[in-house]
């Protein structure tokens, strides 16, 4: 979490560059097709749960819960990538 | 799944989706779980990481040219057609030049020089629709006389209207116009105020000029870029928040309600991050933070009481300045522990206080006032005077109390008995803000957040309201005395709209947890 914390503070203004968004990109490269799907409908398309619910044939719950477990999957990775780094 | 964690997962979605209940939940859940508010904080954050990769990825060249190419099939084909052509010839073009060209040297010559120009014509053709027009947003509300300026032509706005890149639209003193944008952004221009819509040339980022005046935003989250707000003075850039701007002649002061804005002076380098409920100014010479202060809007507040323990301020109507205005006690009334006024029978009163209010709200033609009271629980059994404003027996202004109703006077010059409006009942021995408001066409009051009342065609009957003090718990006369205490009062030069009226209670909140 710190060291999260740390670098998130340290990438400036913007989170587009530094060092947490090269390590997205990396652990975003390792997650499972169906996770960068899902992650594709809701950032590139900017679709709503339920839309992507319907596309994937499942419950605009199910999608939020996934997307957060995505997400907490991808903060531990990036967490691990930073540590390592260090 | 629990209730919490559902409040969270739905917060995750969509931030502005959740109700002011849900909201509060949400707050009291993350208090009392600060490891739950800390994972909260790290979602937001990958959220806001992919939300920039993913987007970036967007902006891949040839992904932008068809997106702005679709853009044009939606709803600019009569004035770009010709891109839609260019497009054509350029994809024919282009699939022959790949093709074997036989052995004609002059088809392989065409064909190279296809490979070159059509490059070249398609990046013409793209900045030519980027320095073009575009429609943007759509007028949502509208109220006195807002014009736009296209080139050298210049026309009314009304609610319906598309705006577009390159106008500049102005607005008289007194009037607002709202637009909103595709993806929910919404942008309230107030009255005495001119602005130019714009694009960022390159990545089709949202852009504001205000040259002066004011103006409340609430931005979406952006992925094109972040949204710029440009003044004479400085520079506000943000992905996704609520704020407002207000350009003085000399300074340029920037209040962020949701979210972080990077505010940055004009031929400076130094960046103020400006995050929820703190606000910055800026100068021509420096930027700094400014102290949060209540109200929000406090550089058209006529009058404000925030408490005995601090300054009591009306505003001269030859300078402008707010200067200090003390109230009066008279009869039984004192301060509360928290000083607050403590009414028992006696009022406090301010004569200069009326006097200069009434004759800046005279001016600008529009009257707001807040107030945050809290009514004995005994109650008031006979009607009861909260707050007066103007003269004795003929009173511009009465907020009333009658048993648990709350009710507005105002002195209407036009009928023998003042309009009446009635705001509910309200519950005895808690604390309430009250928002009221009004301008010719337009009446509004809100309790507790909640419109209690409204009316689009008010007539305004401020131009013949008289000189009269401001009296806190009892009418002019100080007959009528309420029981109860008041914590907080703000007079307005201004029409206080809901969305202000809730960023000011929230400010109270803020700063009198």
């Amino acid at each position: 979490m710190e060291i999260f914390l740390r670098a998130e503070q340290e990438g400036g203004t913007s989170l587009s560059e530094g060092p947490m968004r090269h390590a997205l990109d990396g652990c975003y490269e390792k997650l499972p097709q169906q996770s960068r799907k899902m992650l594709a409908l809701k950032y590139e398309q900017e679709l709503p749960s339920a839309t992507i619910a319907e596309r994937l044939k499942s419950t605009a719950e199910a999608i939020r819960v996934a997307l957060f477990r995505i997400r907490a999957n991808l903060k531990e990775c990036i967490a691990s990538t930073l540590a390592a780094e260090a | 799944m629990t209730p919490n964690e559902e409040l969270i997962h739905r917060f995750l979605e969509d931030p502005a989706g959740l109700s002011e209940t849900d909201l509060e939940q949400l707050t009291a859940h993350l208090r009392a779980e600060p490891a739950k508010a800390g994972e909260l904080r790290e979602q937001l954050i990958i959220d806001d990481l992919l939300g920039q990769k993913l987007a970036v990825d967007r902006k891949n060249f040839p992904t932008m040219v068809q997106q702005r190419l679709a853009d044009f099939e939606k709803g600019e084909e009569e004035k770009y057609d010709q891109v839609a052509d260019l497009r054509a010839i350029a994809e024919s073009e282009i699939e022959k030049s790949v093709r074997p060209l036989g052995i004609n040297p002059w088809v392989k010559f065409a064909g190279g020089i296809s490979l070159v120009i059509i490059p070249v014509l398609c990046f013409v053709v793209w900045r030519y629709q980027e320095s073009a027009p575009r429609a943007v947003a759509n007028v949502e509300e509208l109220s006195g006389k807002v014009l736009r300026i296209k080139g050298s032509t210049e026309e009314p706005l009304r609610i319906g209207l598309a705006v577009s890149t390159g106008e500049t639209i102005i607005a008289a003193a007194g009037s607002t116009i709202v637009w909103k944008y595709k993806d929910g952004t919404t942008v309230r221009l107030l009255g005495d105020s001119e602005t130019r819509i714009q694009v960022d040339s390159s990545t089709l980022a949202k852009q504001i000029k205000l040259e002066r005046g004011e103006l409340v935003a609430s931005v979406a989250k952006q992925t094109r870029g972040p949204m710029v707000f440009s003044t004479p003075h400085a520079t506000a850039t943000v992905r996704g928040t609520e704020l407002r701007l207000v350009v003085a002649e000399a300074n340029t002061q920037l209040d962020v309600t949701e979210g972080m804005v990077d505010f940055q002076r004009n031929g400076g380098s130094q960046v103020l991050q400006v995050a929820a409920n703190q606000s910055g100014i800026a100068t021509a010479a420096n930027i700094q933070p400014k102290e949060v202060q209540w109200p929000v809007n406090r550089i058209s507040a006529a009058y404000v009481f925030e408490g005995l323990d601090k300054p009591q301020y009306a505003r001269n109507p030859e300078s402008a300045n707010l200067r200090d205005t003390p109230l009066e006690v008279a009869g039984t009334a004192k301060a509360s522990p928290k000083f607050a006024l403590l009414l028992r029978g006696g009022n406090y009163r301010s004569e200069e206080g009326g006097k200069d209010a009434l004759a800046v709200i005279k001016k600008s033609g529009e009257f707001g006032c807040d107030i945050l009271f809290t009514p004995d629980k005994a109650g008031n059994p006979e009607p009861a005077v909260v707050c007066s404003f103007g003269p004795a027996g003929n009173e511009n202004f009465l907020l009333l109390q009658t048993g648990q109703g709350l009710v507005v006077q105002l002195r209407d010059t036009a009928a023998s008995s003042p309009m009446v409006f009635e705001l509910g009942e309200i519950a005895l021995g808690t604390p309430h803000y009250v928002s009221l408001a009004c301008k010719e066409g337009r009446f509004i009051a809100v309790v507790d957040g909640v419109e209690a009342t409204a009316s689009s065609e008010f007539s305004n009957p401020m131009a013949s309201w008289e000189e009269g003090p401001l009296v806190l718990g009892a009418d002019a006369s100080g007959q009528r005395p309420w029981r109860g205490e008041i914590a907080a009062l703000a007079l307005f030069d201004q029409f206080v709209d809901k969305p202000l009226s809730d960023a000011n209670r929230h400010r109270y909140r803020q700063l009198h947890p």
